[in-house]
């Protein structure tokens, strides 16, 4: 069966994460990356926007250079932690078209929606949906390639960056492919590439119509991968990363509102949409999590670790009503409502305390004295201690 | 009253005293020092009700007499003042008058009947300790206090005088410490008393590196004499639990390895745990520990292996690393022993190699790991 397979990637996503952030550098040549101490920096550019992709500016570049290029471009340090929550505001986005997601980088994912277009639509209408609650939620753009394997959805994502929208369709691949150099084939580097032209090989479609035998021979293993690639061929699946740190989902309203009703109905709906994955992935979660923006875009996020891991929504619930109900500022209007289970496989363990093993004993010790008195009367057990004649009190 | 004194004298006497002042407090009077001027000697007081310090300096006394006056505000001029000889003198109204070669400073006094007593502590049960013991025993013990006023008796020090050894005792029921002076001489009592952390604070910050010193105890008041200084502190009058009961003795388990390796790890691993629990695990094998940490929420997560000695079924163990390294940092030998021998149970940490005159334990709970590990 032909699979759909979407690549997305952000565009110049951490300079453009600042640009929203920063309004006023909109428009700007932006450099993420190391301080460029007036040329003499060293690091590396980590990303520019595309205003500084005119200079001739690119990521990887030693930071100097950039400099050297675009001095009056606006150098800024990276904000890791910012960009990783914007990342995971995307791929909760992901997440509600598919549950198969293979993270690749912080701003870059496959998704196989193949199970998907029923409820959605086609890649495409997919695709565009994705793109357009990108713009809508985090006001930034992304790039996706449409196709049926992940390497021509990987080179389709990038052939129309910014903001772009490529499909491969299946009866297109030869057409798409080979006109293409082969500095765009997946996993080879400039060593392979140099080998590759030196055979006469320039596009992919050179590599397509080579005799296989001969690549295997000059290539190794690596020949007939790469012959398969130049047809389009990659069956590798889309993995879910094993572990998953959480499972949550939102929602937007199409209107703010202060309507408890209506928020406590979609507290529940989100909560059943969250057990409902939870038992579908056979996972129980300790921490329960509330998230409230208000119309005015703050944003308050609110959890709860519980003693035993659950995925049932009416714990949930329970718990997330309990949050809003004690967090939500009676009559603001809210925007966005979230709810998410977190704390999966290694449960934060419980800290043992030394007494805490004292008190049992008490506990223990009390019940043993208590169903012995209750037995023979208060006189057939005491602690030695309320034996000693007062009087004789020892010092201290 | 009025004296006259080297500026350098009466800053080093007020210094000693200065951090007893309350930072915050109701009663005004208390952030005041008392100065009494008597025989040529001048006294300096603060209190904050619990402790009570007095340090003393020579001056040339004119007048004998006593007043209260800002603590804080005196520390300031005196630390400002170049290194000359100051007059202070005060009137019947109490009006004190600092008068030096470049100027004189005016400021309002008060009575010393407004300043607290200072504790009677009499003199009949005195113990002798050495200034380098009880040094290092204060700094081996005070960090595993507890610093919540739920349980009283866990934010001091618990302090045993028996036969022939004198103990001290920590612990915040997450980990404990017990350091045992077998090289003392009793002083024909046995006792046991809890003094609060602030006050062996200040007590270990006056103590010289050699000597002796002499410790009064009263029903409800601790005296340290020191040098050129008095330390007077409340007892914590509170039950302490049976501490004995919780350090096992049956152990067989024991984990040999190397102190600063297992810092070092610890520390660099536990740069990735959860930043809330702070939980590692440690799995023991027979000639290597890895330590792991994980962050699910945040996704980090870091292992690291090194050496170490145990003849044991292998051993999985987790425990939150501020505790472990607080504990750590406090022992000083090349190797240490672990002893553990359940996961739920307590770990025990000993120095390979005990001083001669002492026995220190260090105990640690653990983190219990849900079924899921």
């Amino acid at each position: 069966m032909t699979r759909i397979i979407l690549h997305v990637d952000m565009d110049a996503f951490f300079a453009a994460v600042e640009q929203r952030e920063h309004p006023e550098l909109k428009g700007k040549p932006v450099i993420v990356g190391a301080d460029p101490k007036g040329g003499r920096g060293r690091g590396v550019v980590s990303t520019c926007s595309y205003e500084a992709r005119k200079f001739g500016v690119h990521s990887a570049m030693p930071i100097s250079q950039a400099y050297r290029l675009c001095p009056r471009g606006i150098y800024v340090r990276p904000n890791g932690k910012l960009y990783q929550q914007v990342s995971g505001e995307i791929f909760e986005i992901f997440y509600e078209f598919t549950d198969l997601v293979e993270p690749v980088s912080i701003d870059e994912a496959f998704l196989d929606v193949t199970g998907s277009v029923r409820l959605f639509g086609d890649g495409v209408s997919i695709a565009k949906k994705i793109k357009k609650r990108i713009l809508e939620k985090e006001q930034l753009t992304a790039s996706i390639g449409v196709a049926p394997n992940k390497y021509l959805a990987k080179i389709a994502s990038d052939l129309e960056k910014p903001d772009g929208l490529v499909v491969v369709e299946p009866d297109e691949i030869e057409t798409f492919l080979w006109s293409l150099d082969i500095s765009k084939l997946w996993g080879a580097g400039q060593k392979t590439q140099q080998i590759l032209r030196k055979m006469g090989i320039q596009t992919i479609g050179d590599l397509a119509r080579f005799p296989r035998d001969i690549l295997k021979s000059k290539l190794g293993s690596a020949g007939e991968h790469f012959y398969n690639l130049a047809h389009g061929h990659d069956n590798r699946p889309v993995v879910v990363r094993e572990e998953v740190k959480s499972v949550s989902n939102e929602h937007t309203f199409p209107e703010d509102t202060a309507d408890i009703d209506v928020l406590r109905q979609k507290l529940i709906y989100l909560c059943e949409k969250v057990g409902y994955r939870l038992r579908k992935k056979q996972l129980k979660g300790r921490t329960i999590h509330l998230k409230l923006r208000y119309e005015n875009f703050s944003t308050i996020t609110r959890n709860l670790t519980i003693g035993k891991a659950t995925d049932r929504t009416r714990e949930i619930f329970d718990i997330v009503w309990d949050l809003f109900e004690k967090n939500y500022m009676s009559g603001r209007k809210v925007r966005l409502l979230g709810v998410g289970v977190s704390g999966f496989g290694e449960a934060e363990g419980k800290q043992l305390s030394l007494f805490d093993a004292l008190d049992e004993k008490h506990r223990e010790l009390d019940k043993v004295q208590d169903m012995l008195v209750d037995r023979f009367g208060k006189h057939i057990i005491q602690r030695a201690e309320s034996l000693k004649k007062p009087g004789k009190k020892k010092e201290g | 009253m009025e004296f006259t004194i080297a500026r350098s004298e009466f800053l080093k006497a007020l210094q000693r005293v200065i951090s007893v002042i309350p930072t915050k407090t109701t009663t005004e009077i208390l952030y005041s020092v008392l100065l009494i001027a008597e025989e040529n000697e001048l006294r300096i007081i603060a209190t904050d009700l619990d402790i009570t310090q007095i340090s003393w300096t020579n001056a040339k006394v004119e007048a004998e007499g006593a007043v209260a006056i800002p603590g804080k505000l005196l520390l300031d001029i005196l630390r400002e003042m170049p290194e000359i000889d100051l007059k202070f003198q005060v009137d019947p109204n109490l009006r004190v008058v600092i008068e030096t070669n470049m100027g004189e400073y005016k400021l309002a006094g008060q009575s010393r009947t407004e300043f607290p007593s200072v504790p009677i502590v009499e003199t009949e049960q005195k113990i002798i300790l050495s200034n380098e013991k009880l040094k290092r025993m204060i700094e081996k013990t005070i960090f595993a206090c507890s610093t919540e006023t739920v349980r009283a008796a866990l934010t001091g020090v618990l302090c045993q005088i028996f036969e022939n050894e004198y103990r001290m005792v920590a612990t915040d029921g997450h980990r404990l410490v017990r350091i045992i002076n077998k090289k003392f001489t009793n002083p024909g009592f046995t006792r046991q008393f809890i003094v609060p952390t602030k006050a062996l604070n200040f007590v270990a910050r006056n103590l010289p590196e050699e000597g002796e010193h002499q410790v009064f105890l009263s029903k409800e008041h601790i005296l340290f004499e020191l040098p050129y200084t008095r330390i007077y502190s409340r007892l914590i009058q509170e039950p302490y639990p049976d501490y004995e009961r919780v350090i096992p003795d049956y152990y067989q388990k024991e984990i040999i390895i190397k102190l600063e390796e297992l810092i070092h790890s610890v520390k660099r691993v536990s740069l990735f745990a959860n930043p809330m629990t702070y939980q590692i695990r440690m799995q023991v094998n027979p000639a290597s520990l890895t330590i792991y940490a994980q962050d699910i929420d945040f996704g980090g997560e870091a292992n690291e292996t090194i050496p170490c000695r145990f003849d044991h079924e292998p051993l999985l163990i987790a425990y939150n690393a501020n505790y472990l390294l607080d504990l750590l940092r406090h022992m000083d030998s090349e190797d240490i022993r672990f002893m553990v021998e359940d996961p739920d149970g307590p770990g025990l940490i000993f120095p390979m190699n005990q001083l001669e005159d002492e026995d220190l334990l260090m105990l640690i709970m653990p983190v219990r790991l849900s079924e899921a590990d």
